[in-house]
């Protein structure tokens, strides 16, 4: 038993010891139970935060599905604005021609005679580099330029032979008389066309009429208008005169160059002389109904074939 | 103003109809519960209640529809049931007293012509 038996001292460093390592245990066991307790809490709002995202992916399927149908009904909205668009634009084109066809009931300028001379100034206005927006416009806004016709009287507009100064001075009025009955509209259209009727006998130089506008300061638009007007009467035939060719036309023209006409404009009109050209012979085709296929059908065409 | 109260526990769709129905100048209240429609429906005396099916707490879509039926001071008000769940189908909406019946997904002009039909009727 001796070799077993400690000194007090011993004993006592012993006793300190273990009471040491018990001590150490104590916490180990603590610090593992709170980890326990935090692993619980992680594992806890991890299943949360699965089910909210669950829950999440959910409520964005639905509302994903359900922003598709509101993106095809939008789609069905839109096509169907564009219809409407599309027909009352087709009824507002249709009411201006008739406006037109009113105007040149007992003229015997025909209705080729506007046809053309839309589509020129449509080109020349393409050349000039006008938004497709604008060269549209001018394509519609240009068959009104004669509208005020229907307001001079029947002796003079059908007369045969010259006019006398005083029925000239008369006729001149078909500018302000057309004016007077597209002004005051705020559809773009028939604002360019009120501007088209006043001034597009106005000449460079300010001999024209009815106001005697000098250079810039006739709307482009009548300038254009003023120069395909006289191009197509010198190619056309009139009761007073035959078609001139149109290099002896494009002559004439160039004479007016800086007087009559915009230079600047001439030479663009000029320089697009084969366009224009090709456009006349679509619409001069012989056969009316070669013509009316090439364009898209509307109710403007009904009246045509009418006519 | 005529008000609709839209009950539904998917927030974004809430905010979805809301968006549709102020478009077309009407008041929008909402619920995300059936008990909260109920109280809700008592209490400001909504002219149409858009009713989903599944949600959460006690009481589904339809226990909510049959208990404003029994409700007389709600009398005047229509519920249309606007659910995408299978256990759901128009007959059950119809059979627990609802007006109309519109699947999820929904498409907006079809919610906006059934609400005009009945606010004109």
């Amino acid at each position: 038993m001796d070799d077993i038996a400690y000194s007090s001292e011993e004993l006592l460093r012993l006793n300190a010891l273990y009471m040491k390592e018990k001590q150490k245990r104590i916490d180990l066991e603590k610090r593992l139970k709170k980890s326990r307790t935090q692993l619980k809490v992680c594992r806890d709002k991890l299943s949360l935060l699965r089910k909210r995202s669950a829950e999440n992916r959910k409520a964005l399927t639905i509302t994903n599905e359900q922003l598709e149908k509101y993106a095809s009904d939008l789609r069905t909205i839109v096509e169907s604005l564009n219809k409407t668009n599309r027909d009352l634009q087709n009824a507002y084109q249709d009411t201006i021609h008739r406006l037109v066809l009113a105007s040149e009931y007992k003229d015997n300028e025909t209705g080729n005679h506007i046809h053309r001379m839309s589509r020129y100034c449509a080109k020349v206005a393409e050349k000039l580099n006008f938004s497709k927006e604008e060269v549209e416009h001018i394509r519609f806004a240009t068959p009104m330029h004669d509208v005020g016709k229907i307001g001079i009287p029947d002796r003079i507009i059908l007369k045969n032979g010259r006019l006398t100064r005083k029925e000239f001075e008369i006729v001149k009025k078909h500018t302000i008389i057309g004016a007077e009955i597209l002004q005051n509209s705020k559809a773009r259209i028939l604002k360019l066309a009120r501007d088209i009727a006043l001034y597009h006998h106005e000449k460079w130089d300010g001999t024209g009429y009815p106001e005697g506008l000098k250079g810039e300061a006739i709307p482009v638009h009548a300038r254009i208008v003023a120069l395909c007007d006289i191009f197509d009467a010198l190619t056309s035939k009139r009761p007073y005169k035959s078609s001139y060719p149109v290099d002896v036309s494009c002559e004439i023209i160039k004479k007016g160059k800086g007087t009559h006409f915009d230079p600047a404009l001439t030479d663009i009109f000029l320089s697009s002389i084969d366009e224009l050209v090709s456009i006349k012979n679509e619409i001069d085709l012989p056969s009316r109904a070669i013509a009316v296929a090439a364009y898209t059908w509307s109710e403007r065409d009904l009246i045509d074939a009418v006519r | 103003m005529r008000t609709i109260l839209i009950v539904d526990d998917t927030k974004e769709l809430r905010k979805l109809v809301r968006m549709t129905l102020e478009y077309e100048d009407l008041r929008v209240i909402e619920a995300s519960t059936g008990t909260q429609a109920l109280d809700l429906a008592s209490k400001h005396n909504p002219d149409i209640i858009i009713m989903d099916f599944a949600m959460p707490g006690g009481i589904d879509g339809l226990e909510a529809t049959r208990q404003i039926r029994k409700n007389p001071r709600l009398a005047e008000c229509s519920v249309i049931v606007l659910t995408g769940s299978p256990k759901c189908r128009k007959e059950d909406a119809l059979g627990a007293g609802a007006d109309d019946f519109i699947e999820k997904p929904f498409s907006p002009l079809t919610l906006i012509d059934k609400i005009e039909q009945i606010l004109k009727d």
